[in-house]
């Protein structure tokens, strides 16, 4: 695939993904205003005695079901809405900062002078972006967690690592989110070219200042 | 910096215009200005070669040390 195909391809996935995210956004905080249920779910490991049946709670303005292994929140609160838009511009910024970045790099690529400052500086952005975003994610779904569930703090322990839960019949639960290794090594690959890019840009100064 | 570059020296002596001898040497008159006022970092063999040839001289006759010190 040429330069030339790949920035333009790249230009269209920040179009893209900036549409996604900003139609994301809006519903999120519609939703709730139009009356619809706003839904965030997870995926939950039984614990030893327990089985994987339907539990319900409800409260005035969110419900909460257990069924096959899923944990799902429906709520209209609005100020949950306005919650899931701030993820969904976040992650959403963080994902179209990286295709950005990498876009960057690839129109220097194709302009013939690609070691220069500005490209080491888009990898390594784009180097610790990748290797943040499943941090973020691994975090994220414990903070949605203790803010979308009613009761979360009362009935749940928190580890480093999950979350315990009881329901009302006494049963335990666990919530184990995943950490995505692929960005955090797709990050460092990227900071390893970054530091090439820096080997290269000295050794281009090197070349111009020599006649 | 210790090493004198006296390429205007030559071109004087041999009445040789910048521009002349750029073209001559097939090189831009500014890389040429930039070398001849000694804001480079280096200078290539291929270049050194070039200039002497055209101007006929050494490669001594174009660059001097001199100690800082003194």
């Amino acid at each position: 695939m040429s330069a030339r195909v790949l920035l333009l391809f790249l230009t269209l996935s920040v179009v893209l993904t900036v549409a996604v995210t900003m139609i994301s956004a809006v519903a999120a905080i519609a939703l709730p205003l139009l009356n619809e249920s706003l839904l965030t779910s997870w995926s939950v490991v039984s614990g030893q005695g327990s089985e994987a049946v339907m539990v319900a709670e409800a409260s005035q303005s969110s419900s909460v079901e257990l069924t096959e292994g899923v944990l799902t929140v429906s709520t209209t609160t609005i100020t949950f809405g306005f919650i899931r838009a701030m993820n969904i511009l976040l992650v959403g910024g963080v994902v179209t900062a990286i295709i950005w970045s990498l876009r960057q790099v690839v129109s220097d690529i194709q302009s013939g002078r690609p070691f220069n400052s500005s490209s080491i500086r888009y990898l390594r952005r784009t180097g610790y972006l990748l290797a943040l975003l499943p941090a973020w994610l691994f975090m994220e779904v414990f903070i949605r967690f203790y803010m979308f569930s009613p009761s979360a703090v009362s009935k749940a322990d928190f580890y480093m690592t999950h979350i315990k839960f009881l329901t009302e019949d006494g049963a335990q639960y666990f919530i184990y989110p995943d950490f995505d290794m692929g960005y955090l090594v797709a990050g460092m690959f990227v900071l390893v070219i970054a530091q090439a890019f820096k080997v290269g840009h000295d050794l281009q100064l090197d070349s111009d200042e020599i006649i | 910096m210790t090493i004198i570059v006296n390429l205007d020296v030559m071109m004087a002596r041999r009445k040789i215009k910048m521009k002349d001898l750029a073209s001559a040497m097939d090189i831009s008159a500014t890389n040429l200005s930039l070398l001849k006022n000694g804001h480079v970092r280096g200078i290539r063999f291929a270049t050194l070669e070039a200039l002497c040839r055209i101007l006929e001289c050494q490669p001594g006759d174009l660059l001097e040390y001199k100690d800082d010190s003194e």
